[in-house]
């Protein structure tokens, strides 16, 4: 999928399989990840925080073949603070069967005030 | 002068335009690069939404700039776009003179900022230059994040996480905005 080679096949989930889908591009898949009871996505900035925006348990998996890898140290940190997991391809297995959602913490949504106070202030506004 | 760049970046400017008062920040320009086709489309409907809410909220305008560099393109290549995207940037910093820029990361904003930098050295206009670091960014900061730091062209620089207020201390911390 992407700019990958392997394509699922598509399964109704008869005797007792998963159910698979797929597709390659949605505007929006605000829809899929509200009605989800556990997202598992790469480690985008945008993917993650619309996730935990919907408090979702979320297993993030970082490509450690990617070159740019900066996109770890989002997950990583936010792993730490106990707002997901992390894990990598070869893990993913463990970290599912492993995983105590319970334990999850709530990621609270940023603010941008402070900073547009502190722009306001630079420039003389009154704030 | 408002730098957008794809994805991330883009979703982290519109919340902090979201809570910047839109009647001082007037006119506003929105700069992206010319490959990308979200951004510009996000900005339009943030200024339609502001519209909605406000009676004044000022004017908008859309722009796109040559990128330096597409990712993966080769060397030899690079120095004739990034000469080509340095000129496009200093006609458009001529025709705008923008006195704030706001920029968070992307690549787009260098020639800008640079060119803004040396309008400041050599008098010709005065921009008030601020940059505040993806929130991707935890432990280092990103290239442009970096020279700007280093090259001290930006007045102000903000990071998301505090680590990165550790490492460098002229950087201002203001928690997270996403």
């Amino acid at each position: 999928m992407g700019r990958g080679s392997y394509i699922p096949m598509k399964s109704a989930g008869e005797d007792g399989f998963v159910s698979v889908d797929y597709f390659t591009f949605s505007p929006s898949i605000a829809d899929h990840l509200k009605s989800a009871s556990l997202v598992i996505s790469h480690a985008g900035s945008g993917s993650i925080f619309e996730t935990l925006r919907l408090r979702k348990p979320l297993i993030v998996v970082v490509n450690e073949d990617l070159m740019d890898n900066h996109q770890s140290e989002l997950a990583e940190e936010l792993a730490e603070r106990k707002h997901l997991f992390c894990a990598r391809p070869q893990t993913l297995f463990n970290t599912i069967s492993e995983m105590d959602t319970e334990n999850l913490v709530v990621y609270e949504p940023g603010d941008a005030s402070p900073v547009a106070r502190f722009i306001n202030r630079f420039l003389g506004f009154s704030t | 002068m408002i730098v957008l760049g794809s994805g991330g970046h883009t979703a982290e400017m519109i919340n902090l335009l979201a809570v910047l008062q839109m009647d001082r920040f007037n006119p506003r320009y929105y700069v992206a690069a010319a490959t990308d086709n979200m951004s510009l489309q996000k900005a339009r409907v943030l200024e339609s939404s502001l519209r909605d809410k406000d009676e004044f909220v000022g004017t908008s305008h859309f722009m796109q700039i040559y990128r330096s560099r597409e990712v993966g393109q080769s060397f030899i290549t690079s120095i004739g776009t990034t000469l080509i995207a340095l000129t496009h940037a200093l006609w458009l910093m001529f025709r705008i003179r923008p006195q704030v820029i706001l920029c968070n990361g992307p690549g787009t904003c260098i020639p800008l900022c640079m060119i803004a930098f040396l309008f400041k050295v050599f008098g010709i206009t005065s921009s008030s230059i601020f940059y505040i670091e993806s929130i991707a960014r935890v432990k280092r900061l990103s290239l442009s994040g970096l020279l700007l730091y280093k090259l001290r062209m930006a007045d102000q620089l903000f990071v998301q996480w505090p680590q990165l207020k550790k490492q460098y201390p002229r950087s201002n911390y203001v928690g997270r905005l996403m």
